[in-house]
């Protein structure tokens, strides 16, 4: 109990001494859990916005429709038939169905739609829910959200169907088509509709069906789907709709395994570092009488600590993010996230971030626990690892590079960690110019962007940001520790000539040794993880041009960061620095 | 060790502090205070034309202010002759080091003015400053200083890479250099591999790889045992012979006594000077006391 309460006490007043390394370390924990909550609350989410919306609805079990009509203009008798098939109990319908062209101030929407003529009284069987505005008039129609919100339309629009003047009266949703679909969905009075029916423009029906046994509605559904009439369950819909938010989910997985990878880096350079800045301490703990477990357990619990604060509020950030990830949900009643945040996810994420946390510092900390207590109460760095093929290369380099590629060598670890960095960003990058490209191809001249590309596009930018952030802080990290780390060579190399200018490259050398690989390797990466997250072969490999600017920006964003620790690896006082340590 | 650059005759007796002192006895010593310069001239020559290798007037280092003000070097006037050997001493702190610091360039003193190889270094660039220590200074230190993760003969090639060399006359300088320190069967071992003794040696070979006009050498035996400290000081006498111009500070009697000058400090002052006529032509293990 004592030796607890030594540990927690030690480990607090660390804490406090070290307030911007640990705030440092909270960034990276709660960056990684944040994104690890995203992923799991809107994996459990899928089907409840569309169950919400099919319940407020009064939704179909079965949608069934047409290719054309009958040769009176009416609905076909083998749609009409199916009013009373067995196992039916209630339907609504048919509904004249049209796709007349839709202008906008002299704007063509060239995005097919399907205009469905309807009462002004509710139906008994899928009646929409007005979210905005009104429900259908005579010449006002009512448009489904995702298509309203992509096709840029709002309440009090004006617009004309086949040249015929309409103003949108307002927006609902349905559980009766996808909200995610093309073509999108209006409705308008029976009246309306059939007066835009043409020659060009053939009507076709559409049927809302309430079966016995709603779960067998896809049985249903398949058995009855010849002869021209297409039926489709309430499953099948559903199961459309939650396809957005599983390709939301797949970058999220994604996004979160690399920002865990990332996460382990930089915790594992953030450990060592404040390890190997604290030898003169755990001299002093040992020539107390402290054995080395307490020493390690003091690291230990420092990091943990810092682990469960950046996983709460991982945790927070992540389960506030979900509702805003799930743009599409417009087209359904109800929001994905909140409700989704169980114990169980708590407990992952929790888990997740004091794993990283463990695995980042059992080594340094073991490390620690085991130095000499006379070579810690020196303060003497750990002995630096010996490169043998960096320094030969280096031999023949400009004084700089020389320096850069020894200096980088000494730490072969944080070489290795710093490129996993870089090559993380990268292929971070190249995926988002992949979804780039994709909206590029996807958008036909003028016209609507795929909602899904939009969302994913959007969960990719805000895992691209977290990661360049967190790339960043790691960045400036490595370079600083760097910096410390090598404070007695660089004083070495100073008194035998090299320069302050030289000193400032090389240190910003050192950091390009390990991201120069990074980012080559980062590309392939990218474009591996492209294909194996887009696996119906949609993806578009970005331009060599693209991926070359993705490369050299990602340096260029290294070096910026490195300049702050460079510049002060020229200014340190190199006398001083020999004498403390003689 | 190397061909003599700088012929000892004709050159100044004495630096600007007890410039009445000429070639005295290994005993004999004029008080000086550290106002004494001995010179009305400027620069790195005196009045009577003659051209020292170092040259200080009235310099100063001081650290903090008012009641913390502390003078680690306080109005100092040196000169040293190329060719020539000089031993400072003093208790610890009375700032030995970091006269020698200031006199390579590697800090920059609060006052005073500075020659260094005939060039005023004391408002020198950051820039020219490195040059002066690439081309015309070697540094020795106590704790050797060398890179934990080069070999021997990567230690010593080191400086000549820095001052742009190419690879392959940079390790033949220094392979050349580890065979006149005694260690070329040592070239491939770390640091960690080598005694107290041969990684001085090696650090003392990493101080003349480019053919430095003076090697500053910071308590060079002080990490050493006897017998390391006599291959040591068998170097020294070795670089005076050939004419190589040393500054060495020491709290060893020994070393001082191979000198050909030893000035004394105390709070950052030269308090005595004294003219040795032992330095390289006494017997050297009669004047270390270790036999030989």
């Amino acid at each position: 109990m004592t030796r607890l309460l030594i540990i927690g006490r030690l480990a607090w007043r660390d804490l406090r001494l070290r307030r911007a390394e640990a705030a440092l370390m909270l960034i990276v924990v709660t960056a990684a859990t944040a994104t690890l909550t995203l992923g799991l609350v809107l994996t459990g989410v899928t089907a409840s916005p569309y169950q919400h919306t099919r319940a407020v609805t009064h939704g179909p079990d079965v949608v069934a429709g047409t290719a054309g009509a009958a040769r009176d203009g009416g609905p076909p008798a083998a749609l009409t038939v199916l009013e009373h098939a067995p196992g039916v109990t209630g339907f609504s319908g048919p509904y004249p169905v049209v796709g007349p062209v839709l202008r906008t101030a002299g704007r063509m929407i060239p995005t097919g739609f399907n205009a469905e003529g309807r009462s002004m009284a509710p139906a008994a069987i899928d009646q929409p829910k007005v979210t905005r505005g009104t429900w259908v008039r005579p010449g006002g129609i009512v448009v489904e959200p995702t298509y309203a919100a992509e096709a840029h339309l709002a309440v009090g629009d004006r617009v004309t169907l086949d040249g015929r003047p309409f103003r949108i009266a307002g927006l609902a949703v349905t559980a009766a088509e996808p909200s995610v679909n093309a073509p999108g969905q209006i409705w308008l009075t029976e009246a309306d509709a059939r007066s835009l029916i043409s020659r060009s423009d053939p009507v076709y029906y559409e049927l809302n069906l309430k079966l016995a046994d709603p779960a067998r509605a896809t049985a249903f559904a398949d058995a009855r789907s010849t002869g021209g009439v297409y039926l489709q369950s309430w499953q099948q819909i559903a199961s459309h709709d939650a396809r957005q938010l599983q390709i939301e989910q797949a970058a999220l997985g994604v996004g979160s395994s690399l920002l865990g990878l990332l996460a382990i880096a930089s915790l594992a350079v953030l450990a060592g570092g404040r390890v190997a800045e604290q030898s003169r301490r755990v001299g002093l703990l040992k020539a107390v009488g402290s054995p080395p477990r307490l020493v390690a357990g003091v690291l230990l619990a420092e990091h943990l600590t810092i682990a469960v604060a950046g996983a709460a509020a991982g945790l927070a950030a992540g389960w506030l993010a979900a509702p805003l990830l799930s743009g599409p949900a417009d087209g359904l009643v109800g929001a994905p996230g909140a409700p989704s945040l169980t114990f169980a996810t708590a407990g992952i994420v929790t888990l997740a971030a004091l794993a990283v946390a463990l695995l980042a510092t059992l080594g340094p900390a073991l490390r620690a626990s085991r130095t000499s207590t006379v070579a810690a109460l020196a303060n003497a760095a750990r002995a630096p690892r010996r490169s043998r093929l960096l320094i030969a290369l280096s031999r023949r380099l400009p004084t700089p590079l020389l320096l850069g590629l020894r200096l980088a060598g000494r730490r072969p670890r944080r070489l290795v960690f710093s490129a996993l960095s870089v090559a993380i960003v990268v292929a971070t990058m190249t995926g988002v110019l992949n979804m780039l490209a994709q909206g590029r191809v996807r958008r036909v001249p003028g016209g609507l962007v795929n909602p899904v590309h939009t969302a994913v596009s959007q969960v990719l930018l805000v895992i691209t940001v977290v990661l360049i952030l967190l790339a960043a802080v790691n960045a400036a990290f490595v370079a600083l520790t760097t910096v410390r780390d090598s404070r007695r060579p660089i004083a070495v190399a100073r008194s035998l000539g090299a320069s302050p200018d030289q000193i400032r490259a090389g240190v910003t050398a050192s950091q390009l040794t390990a991201a120069v690989p990074g980012a080559v390797l980062g590309l392939p990466a990218g474009i591996a993880l492209i294909a194996a997250s887009t696996r119906n072969g949609s993806s578009v490999v970005p331009s060599v041009w693209g991926l070359l600017a993705v490369v050299l920006l990602a340096l260029a964003g290294l070096t910026a960061i490195s300049a702050g620790p460079a510049r002060a690896a020229a200014r340190q006082p190199v006398a001083e620095i020999l004498q403390a340590e003689a | 060790m190397k061909g003599s650059p700088h012929d000892n005759e004709g050159r100044a007796v004495s630096g600007t502090v007890g410039s009445t002192s000429t070639g005295s006895t290994s005993t004999g010593s004029t008080s000086t205070g550290s106002t004494s310069t001995g010179s009305t001239s400027t620069g790195a020559a005196d009045s009577a034309g003659n051209r020292y290798l170092v040259r200080t007037r009235g310099l100063c280092k001081q650290y903090g202010k008012d009641d913390s003000l502390i003078r680690a070097v306080d109005h100092v006037d040196l000169a040293v002759s190329p060719g020539e050997t000089l031993a400072v001493m003093g208790p610890s702190g009375c700032g030995k080091s970091t006269l020698l610091h200031l006199v390579g360039g590697l800090d920059r003193p609060s006052a005073g003015e500075l020659w260094l190889a005939g060039q005023r270094i004391d408002q020198m660039s950051e820039r020219g400053m490195a040059a002066i220590r690439r081309d015309a200074v070697g540094f020795v230190f106590q704790a050797f200083h060398l890179m934990d993760e080069l070999t021997a003969v990567e230690n010593i090639e080191l400086p000549a890479l820095l001052a742009g060399r190419s690879a392959r006359a940079a390790r033949r300088r220094a392979i050349a250099l580890l065979d006149q320190v005694g260690l070329a069967d040592r070239a491939r071992h770390l640091p960690s591999q080598l005694s107290g003794g041969q990684r001085q040696r090696v650090a003392i070979a990493r101080a003349l790889a480019n053919e430095p006009l003076i090697v500053l050498a910071d308590e060079p035996t002080g990490n050493l045992d006897s017998e390391a400290t006599l291959e040591v000081l068998r170097l020294f006498e070795e670089l005076h012979e050939a004419g190589q111009t040393l500054v060495i500070v020491t709290h060893d009697a020994r070393i001082a006594a191979t000198a050909d000058r030893l000035i004394s400090m105390r709070d950052g002052a030269f308090v005595d000077e004294t003219r040795l006529t032992g330095g390289s032509t006494g017997s050297l293990g009669q004047l270390a006391g270790l036999g030989g």
